[in-house]
């Protein structure tokens, strides 16, 4: 399978909630680097299923996803670069913000072994910490 | 006409990593929207327009750096986008520290020259490098 073609069911699988196909693309061990800063709650480096897992949990608690939208992708065989924006809401702040991210995929082989995330930190501090 | 783009591109590090400044800016547009993505707060953190604003954002960045390391790693090109992957190890002059920031960098070419350059970065690191 193509490398775009992985990121792409990767997201499908991710908006469906569908987490068993989710991970059936990543490594044992995948590590997530989340590069917001301290002060961001989802900012971190999260290593192998069960810490992914609380990650996108923590998602879920503190903040509403309004949208998702991959934009474009560029790739080679071995990393695909994503570009895209996402608008949530911080449930206890109540700041909706719009976040433009880079999203960047590793590939062993056939599988992901690394996403590494850059966003607005910016926003994201402010929509937490007003 | 991508590897055209990324030929540019590359000329444009070699240039900096030189400190050839013109050169440098020979092969960005007079208008070029430059941005850098850290944090209010860091100096080289914002948008700078044209070629003054490519002139002042470097001058920032002699100010705030003893660069050790520079490295491209990955490159595409797709239509008028050239994005690089890579890294820095950079010495901040004002607190001593050392820092590693994993880049990741994005231009947009038309008629041969740069119009736009986007970066982001490992903000943590880079901020905790400023902080005393």
């Amino acid at each position: 399978m193509e490398t775009t073609q992985t990121v792409q069911a990767m997201y499908q699988a991710f908006g469906s909630g569908d987490m068993e196909t989710f991970f059936s693309y990543l490594v044992e061990g995948a590590v997530w680097e989340s590069r917001y800063v301290p002060g961001v709650p989802f900012h971190g480096t999260f290593s192998g299923r069960a810490e992914i897992l609380q990650l996108f949990g923590m998602l879920e608690t503190l903040v509403e996803m309004h949208s998702f939208v991959p934009t474009k992708m560029l790739a080679d065989d071995e990393t695909v670069v994503s570009f895209g924006y996402e608008e949530l809401t911080v449930k206890e702040t109540g700041i909706r913000y719009r976040n433009n991210w880079i999203h960047v995929f590793t590939f062993d082989g056939d599988k992901v072994s690394k996403v590494q995330t850059s966003s607005d930190v910016a926003a994201a501090l402010a929509a937490f910490h007003p | 006409m991508s590897e055209e783009n990324i030929q540019l591109v590359r000329k444009g590090y070699e240039a900096f990593a030189a400190g050839d400044i013109e050169g440098m800016l020979a092969n960005m547009s007079e208008d070029i929207q430059w941005e850098t993505r850290f944090l209010p707060g860091i100096p080289l953190h914002g948008m700078f327009a044209g070629h003054a604003g490519v002139r002042d954002f470097k001058h920032r960045l002699a100010d705030a750096y003893d660069v050790l390391e520079f490295v491209p790693t990955d490159w595409f090109g797709v239509e008028n986008m050239v994005v690089v992957l890579g890294y820095e190890r950079v010495q901040v002059k004002s607190t001593g520290k050392e820092v590693y920031n994993e880049w990741a960098h994005v231009f947009e070419v038309r008629n041969g020259k740069v119009v736009s350059f986007q970066g982001s970065n490992d903000v943590a690191a880079v901020a905790e490098g400023f902080t005393f």
